[in-house]
């Protein structure tokens, strides 16, 4: 699985896409991994758009609060926007919209996380 | 009357997508709709991740001597499904409850996620033992 990034502002938008499950986790982890070191005040929020996401099983799940509970003990932010219905029907199923903060849509998880970023973003898009 | 396709897989990680096709196949054939196919993969995937973390006895590496078997029967209103693999008894439902994510984040739980799911998309969940079998029954309805 590969992530495709585009900065805005102090906003990283992380594209991730296919499926995240038993295969695929790792290699989802790994490459979230160098973007969640900047992930912290003065550094970056990460917006995950799953708007290509179409399946995510619980190793999926396991790697995205991993993924958070670094963010948290930097201070930082991260959340998911765009989820799929069946995925975002996983995500409520399992509970899991409690873990970890999802939005509709990409623009409103920058308006909301990184509202500096905001206008960058509108203009671009 | 639908004729069940049963298939056996190790439970190794480079098996999962032969077991993912083999779902895939037996739903096309059947014309069930994508997102139900999706929900039969994910439980799927939970069961067969559980038979091959916690079910078998830890081995250096994945052992090929670890069987799993699923047996389906899909119709247009549903499939009928039967998991099972040769693992020590062990019922993984029994006091099974979803995490808790209302505490302080410090304390929720990484994993224990995926057979609780497994719970909540299932209808008629059942373990059994059976012989050396582990033995999980369940039917997942069409969407819609």
């Amino acid at each position: 699985m590969q992530l495709t990034e585009e900065r805005i502002g102090n906003a990283l938008l992380l594209k991730a896409s296919g499926r995240l499950d038993s295969n695929t986790a790792a290699t989802f982890k790994t490459a979230l991994q160098p973007y969640l070191e900047q992930c912290k005040p003065g550094g970056h929020v990460i917006v995950l758009d799953f708007a290509t996401i179409d399946y995510i099983s619980s190793m999926g799940f396991q790697v995205l609060l991993v993924a958070q509970n670094r963010a948290k003990t930097q201070y930082g932010s991260i959340a998911i926007a765009a989820l799929q219905p069946g995925v975002r029907a996983v995500f409520e199923i399992a509970n899991f919209s409690k873990a970890i903060r999802c939005f509709d849509s990409v623009r409103d998880a920058i308006a909301e996380l990184a509202p500096a970023a905001f206008a960058s973003y509108i203009k671009g898009a | 009357m639908v004729t069940p396709r049963t298939r056996r897989f190790d439970a190794r990680l480079d098996a999962l997508n032969k077991l993912q096709e083999f779902v895939e196949d037996c739903c096309a054939d059947a014309g069930i709709d994508p997102r139900t196919i999706s929900v039969l993969m994910l439980i799927c995937e939970e069961l067969f991740e559980n038979s091959r973390r916690h079910g078998y006895p830890a081995t250096p590496g994945d052992s090929p001597e670890q069987p799993v078997w699923l047996t389906l029967a899909a119709t247009s209103k549903g499939i009928d499904a039967i998991y099972e693999d040769a693992a020590p008894a062990y019922d993984p439902f029994a006091n099974i409850s979803l995490p808790d994510y209302s505490g302080p984040a410090e304390t929720w739980p990484v994993g224990g996620l995926g057979i609780p799911l497994v719970t909540r998309l299932t209808r008629g969940l059942r373990y059994v033992r059976t012989g050396t079998r582990n033995r999980i029954t369940f039917s997942v309805p069409v969407d819609g």
